[in-house]
């Protein structure tokens, strides 16, 4: 009997024009591990909520949900608490007491559990999950992370037989969420809890992952194992092959025969067996120019130090830092090592107590109070939320300009015309609430472009959205550059500088270490770096992208004889993979 | 839906009339057999029965976690709200949120939002011997809202609004923990020792009042938006 | 905290603050007054270390403001020292009384100030969440909340701030405005969390039922033992209370009780109450040297 059973479920959000879910169909077993992927609003999260009732949205619904061979609606409340876990995206807002210890039992409080067997419970979950040294602390004194794992462990403690995650790690930095994520494999194989995930970044989840749900436009268009959804995807002509992990997607750049890699370490023994019969003619992507200082920098800081109190730790410890000119430039580095911080030091939210911020040669205590964010500086805050006061984007928009002096139809202008640079056009009337993480962000962007600054600082921009809106995002951003607009921004999204970015910084305990261009700077690192990098650097040292693998591959192609034996191999290799196990790490 | 809520609340009204009507006169007999403080202790267990039928109410009600997490995040504001305005010491907006609360969810919620407030701020600032008055002033500032609140749409608009919230908080809000003064700090309750407490919190009331009425000048409309938008896109709080 | 009392049991705890302060309000006899407020100052100092010092004097201040205020509104009093704005009389009596009120004053905040320190919220909430359970996670909710709060609307202000829209400068009405603005979008994002709080609620079973509640408090045996000294040390008290040997009259006439050893037993058993906290802090602070000293 399967675990969970979709049976051609259809549905729509009242007043919505067309169907949220459309004949959607599923079975998934006991122990599975499912990765639901798509992108953002293609109704993974409509889903995924219609896998529990009371997070069931309003509206018009054929088709039946079975869980355990029941129909949901008949499986009680009580039951559907216990067995049926739900984590959501954000970890602040999941929480609901004020005390750790306070809020791991609050499951078990609701069903009614008594004391005795809560105090085992609670134990037993805080040992568990390494939460023993934070029990009694207060829950907004814990970072992200441990808010996040928190809620997993409170729910585990009801001792589910199956957990549902919709996008548990989009707001967490790529170390806490590797953390929660193995997490929460670790409790598939050690519990055998079903898993039903939805994610945006696959690297972590791809491996574990027993099968894969592509879900596009309502419907699921793929179900396959991690190794032939690539396939599968390709032969949908799918654009989703772009979300997909690295080595997957290197793979299937390249066109080869050899069986999928889904982890670095694959990837890493695909490539030597794909490239060991051919020549490497060429393993260095063609000489790039050395970096160099700019000489008349958009943005600069001399010697910066900062630190919030008196008897507080330095956060800045001589920041040192030049910004060409209508470029962009990133900067990576670990959490709480201050980069934010640094961010609000250029734009003059923490003052330094020692050292010069210049702003296009001028020093920027130089600067009006109003001056410095009239046509000068504007800062996209890592929360675009911050940023929305009223009922409509285009209502947010008009509150920028309002008190400028500006004619009507000229607003309006340039709204219309900072809307179609973003690409919110479409979504001018909409509640910003109501948009997606990606569109709220370029929405904020937008909003933020209209005090026409010449420097633009981003916190985080590329944090919780998907592969496509990354791309849109990147598009804007290289275009604003074309228009004269400099931007410097601080990212832990490796794979996005290493991309896009014209120069890139590593920060590291108050101070920015190295600056180099992407390739240079990312190819001399060997553990920040890409996923692309680790896998191909034995062969090709300075491939940094996909793309540049997948270049250098193709370079060094292999004769037709070559091939046609390879492909022989592959066939020989399927058929008998065929028999064996077709998971795990080879 | 609105019926029931009001239904809700009538039989709330009711019990706390029989309390007003039936409990005080008998407390305050008895407290004038008590000796020493006995205006402290009569005035303490008064108002801890006026409250006590609203909270009972409530729990009775078993609200929804809607209703919970709206009336928390509204508690939370009212109490964070004094934040915002750090630059002003003196410019108190928590009276401003409560009253909007009240005219937006009733009678009941505004009376909870306001008594919690003003518990959990004490929590922040630090305890007293006025803290059981400060709930009782700002749940009342809630509680009248709501009743101010059931004139329909005028009680939204701004100058009905902002003359009732600085009138209640000069009345109501500034008479009450002006009593609390009085009757911790004067050991002989006389004509003038009352007339001097009263006339020393009038300036301070004042401020409060203009504060209250210059926050729902500025923030009613918004804040009304931002409410309505949740109540009807989720449904909160409706009985 | 590294205060011992304050790991005892809630009950024990609020015991002790709810005697101290009740006893606190009524007894201005001078000589119990004196016992409570020495133990007060005693406490608050072991709890807030030299940090406390300035709130001491402020409150010393009012104390003696109080003193001297009272006499100005009760004239009543056979002794009288001076008169003032046509013959008004200012009695011994009064300024007494005064006395005493700035004393009771005086202890009563010192205790509040002790109970904030000792009495946290997750306590209160497990002393009086049974019968309370919406209240109690109401109240709960609002406590994680707020920090919160005050963390966003920094970080929105920061965000405003960046985009030319600081609230902290310009014209106060410009800056009543930002200040709103910032409110404004507190409130849209905090009902915007609340509305996903509250699914996590249900989708953890909230409303399905009856609730049952976890602690981590137990009654231990040295709970039971400081109890049974607070109450027998309370049975003291009230027993001179009820003897007649606590009350007081300052006007119009100063009327003192006898002096006798029901009194000094009174005195004892209020003194044993009030100083329980504080010789739990200081026994523990010597036995630990004590064992230091040994390693």
């Amino acid at each position: 009997m399967a675990h969970f059973e979709i049976k051609d479920l259809t549905f729509s959000y009242p007043e919505a024009g067309k169907n949220a879910l459309e004949g959607v169909s599923l079975a998934i077993r006991q122990g599975e591990y499912i990765t639901v992927c798509g992108k953002s609003g293609s109704g993974k999260t409509t889903l995924m909520r219609h896998l529990k009732t009371v997070l069931t949205p309003h509206g018009c619904r054929t088709g039946e949900v079975l869980f355990e061979g029941r129909p949901l609606g008949e499986v009680s409340q009580r039951e559907q608490s216990a067995k049926i876990g739900y984590v959501m995206q954000n970890p602040d807002n999941q929480i609901v007491t004020d005390k750790v210890w306070h809020e791991l039992a609050f499951g078990l409080e609701s069903l009614g559990t008594d004391q005795r067997t809560m105090r085992l419970r609670v134990a037993e979950m805080a040992s568990y999950f390494g939460i023993q040294t934070w029990f009694h602390k207060n829950v907004t004194e814990l970072s992200g992370g441990q808010k996040q794992l928190l809620n997993l462990a409170s729910i585990m403690a009801m001792q589910p037989t199956v957990l549902i995650l919709d996008e548990p790690t989009s707001q967490l930095d790529p170390i806490a969420a590797a953390d929660f994520l193995n997490t929460v494999r670790k409790i598939n194989l050690e519990l055998g809890t079903t898993v039903i995930l939805s994610e945006h970044r696959l690297e972590e989840v791809f491996p574990a992952a027993d099968r894969v749900v592509v879900v596009e436009g309502g419907r699921i268009i793929a179900v396959e194992p991690p190794r032939a959804i690539g396939e599968r995807l390709r032969e949908l002509k799918s654009d989703m092959l772009v979300s997909l992990p690295s080595p997957v997607q290197i793979y299937y750049g390249t066109g080869s025969f050899l069986e999928c890699p889904l982890t670095v370490r694959e990837g890493r023994n695909w490539l030597s067996r794909e490239m060991a019969d051919r020549p490497l003619t060429t393993v260095s992507l063609p000489e790039e120019e050395a970096y160099r200082e700019p000489s008349k920098p958009a943005l600069e800081l001399k010697e910066v130090w900062f630190r919030y109190e008196k008897e507080l730790p330095d956060v800045l410890k001589g920041v040192s830092l030049k910004v060409e000119a209508a470029s962009l430039h990133g900067i990576v580095g670990g959490n709480g090592t201050g980069k934010s911080t640094m961010l609000k030091s250029v734009c003059g939210v923490c003052k330094p107590y020692r050292g010069k911020v210049f702003l296009e040669g001028k020093r920027i205590e130089k600067y009006k109070a109003g001056e410095l964010f009239e046509n000068c500086l504007a800062m996209l805050p890592q929360d675009p939320q911050s940023l929305f006061v009223k009922k409509t984007v285009r209502a947010d928009l008009e509150e920028m300009l309002s008190g400028r002096g500006l004619k009507k139809e000229e607003r309006e202008e340039k709204i219309a015309r900072l809307a179609e640079e973003c690409a919110v056009t479409e979504l001018l009337d909409a509640h910003p609430y109501d948009l997606s993480g990606g569109e709220q962000q370029r929405a904020a962007l937008a909003k933020v472009l209209l005090c026409d600054p010449g420097i633009l600082l981003l916190d985080e921009p590329t944090k919780g959205i998907d592969s496509f809106f990354k791309e849109k995002l990147a598009r804007i951003l290289k275009r604003l550059n074309r228009r004269g607009v400099t931007i410097l921004m601080v990212s832990h999204d490796v794979e996005f500088c290493a991309r896009y970015a014209d120069a890139v910084s590593m920060f590291f305990d108050g101070g920015v270490i190295t600056t180099n261009t992407p390739r240079r700077f990312f190819s001399q690192n060997s553990f920040y770096t890409t996923a692309a990098n680790r896998m191909s650097r034995h062969l090709f040292p300075d491939a940094v992208t996909n793309e540049d693998v997948i270049a250098l591959c193709r370079q060094n192609s292999a004769d037709e004889d070559a091939i046609a034996l390879r492909r022989q191999d592959a066939n020989d290799e399927k058929m008998s993979a065929l028999h064996g196990q077709n998971k795990g790490d080879i | 839906m609105e019926t029931t809520a009001k239904k809700k609340l009538g039989r709330g009204i009711i019990v706390a009339i029989l309390v007003i009507v039936l409990l005080i006169p008998a407390t305050l007999y008895l407290g004038t057999k008590l000796s020493g403080r006995q205006y402290y202790i009569t005035s303490l267990l008064i108002i801890l029965y006026t409250m006590l039928p609203f909270f009972l109410a409530f729990e009775k009600r078993r609200p929804q976690a809607r209703d919970l997490v709206v009336l928390a995040v509204m508690c939370a504001i009212a109490v964070a709200s004094r934040l915002v305005f750090i630059w002003a010491p003196h410019f108190k907006p928590m009276a401003a949120i409560i009253i909007i609360a009240g005219v937006a969810f009733g009678a009941e919620a505004g009376f909870l939002v306001g008594a919690m407030s003003a518990f959990v701020s004490q929590f922040f600032w630090g305890q007293g011997p006025w803290t059981p008055w400060q709930m009782f002033a700002f749940g009342m500032a809630g509680f009248l809202a709501g009743l101010f609140g059931r004139l329909g749409p005028v009680a939204r608009k701004r100058i009905p609004l902002c003359i009732f919230g600085g009138l209640e908080v000069l009345l109501v809000v500034g008479t009450i923990l002006n009593s609390s003064t009085l009757f911790t700090v004067v050991s002989h309750i006389t004509m003038e020792s009352a007339a001097a407490i009263y006339l020393a919190g009038l300036p301070v009331d004042a401020i409060q009042a203009l504060a209250t009425v210059l926050m729902l000048l500025a923030a009613s409309g918004p804040m009304f938006e931002k409410l309505d938008r949740v109540k009807t896109k989720y449904g909160v709080m409706e009985g | 905290m590294d205060d011992v009392f304050s790991g005892y049991h809630p009950a024990v705890n609020f015991l002790f603050f709810i005697g101290a302060i009740v006893l606190g309000m009524f007894l201005a006899h001078p000589l119990f007054l004196a016992v409570s407020m020495t133990s007060s100052v005693l406490y608050y100092l072991l709890l807030s270390g030299k940090g406390g010092l300035k709130f001491l004097r402020s409150m010393v201040l009012m104390a003696l403001l109080l003193s001297l205020l009272n006499p100005l509104f009760n004239t009543r009093g056979g002794t009288v020292l001076f008169s003032y704005w046509k013959g008004r009389p200012f009695t011994l009596e009064a300024l007494l009384y005064g006395i005493a009120t700035g004393g009771v004053f005086f202890t009563i905040m010192l205790w509040f100030a002790c109970y904030n320190k000792i009495m946290t919220g997750d306590k209160f909430l497990y002393l009086f969440g049974r019968r309370a359970p919406a209240l109690s996670l109401l109240f709960s909710m609002v406590l994680r909340l707020v920090p919160n709060f005050k963390k966003k609307a920094a970080v929105i202000a920061t965000a405003r701030k960046c985009v030319g829209r600081a609230p902290d400068c310009g014209s106060s009405r410009q800056r009543l405005e930002r200040g709103v603005e910032v409110l404004s979008v507190l409130t849209s994002w905090a009902l915007e969390g609340a509305v996903e709080t509250a699914d996590s609620m249900k989708s953890r079973g909230y409303g399905s039922g009856m609730r049952s509640r976890f602690s981590i408090y137990r009654f231990r045996k040295m709970d039971r033992i400081v109890a049974a000294v607070m109450v027998l040390g309370l049975f003291f008290v009230l027993g001179a209370v009820f003897l007649g040997r606590a009350a007081i009259t300052y006007t119009p006439a100063v009327i003192m009780p006898k002096l006798d050893w029901i009194t000094v037993a009174g005195l004892a058993g209020y003194g044993v109450f009030l100083f329980l906290p504080s010789f739990l802090h200081i026994w523990e602070d010597v036995t630990w040297r004590i064992l230091r000293s040994r390693i």
